[in-house]
């Protein structure tokens, strides 16, 4: 999380000096409106990493099969969802982006995949926990 | 639910405390308190078959079907 922090920080230092214009992926003009496309890009990106954080706490206390789990599990995946929404726009500038809202989405959808497993799984183990 | 378990009606007229019981039919104190309540979903035969034993009664006796 400090990670991004620091990148969020530099970022626009790192377009002054020409890291983008330097790999000639972005015309520098386009830099401007999307500074706040990368800079909404963190709101996902930070919510994804605190489900994430939680979800990884609660399978450390052994509660891995919660209904809890399976709502950060969604949350993740609407953040998935939401980051390939923000990069789309983003293709306008180049289609790099493309790419990697295809990727954003396809790890989205797979995610939703374990989401629903999950919740199957939960109502069996509520099933199996009340038989006695 | 529409099924009742009448389990402490049955350990109150065999004075039997609810540790006791849950000793005896081999279930922990929390699941017994599960049936007490009410909030099972199933009752194994073996769980059902041991209530019976310990309790020396039918298993219509501990049931009840009700529908309102």
């Amino acid at each position: 999380m400090g990670l991004g922090l620091v990148l969020a920080v530099l970022l626009p230092f790192l377009c002054n000096n020409g890291f983008f214009e330097q790999r000639a992926l972005i015309n520098p003009s386009d830099i401007l409106w999307l500074m706040p496309i990368y800079y909404s890009f963190c709101v996902p990106a930070y919510i994804a990493l605190f489900s994430l954080d939680r979800l990884l706490a609660a399978v450390r206390k052994d509660e891995v099969f919660s209904s809890r789990n399976v709502r950060y599990l969604r949350i993740i995946t609407w953040c998935c969802f939401g980051a390939a929404i923000i990069l789309l726009v983003s293709t306008l500038a180049s289609i790099v982006f493309a790419v990697l809202a295809i990727l954003a989405a396809f790890f989205g959808i797979v995610l939703r995949v374990v989401k629903n497993l999950f919740a199957a799984a939960v109502a069996l183990k509520d099933e199996n926990d009340f038989t006695i | 639910m529409e099924i009742r378990l009448h389990i402490d009606l049955m350990m109150a007229r065999r004075k039997i405390g609810a540790g006791e019981l849950a000793e005896r039919i081999g279930i922990t104190p929390a699941n017994l308190s599960i049936l007490k309540n009410d909030k099972a979903r199933a009752i194994r035969f073996s769980t059902l078959a041991a209530l019976c034993r310990e309790l020396d009664c039918q298993p219509g006796d501990l049931l009840e079907y009700y529908n309102d």
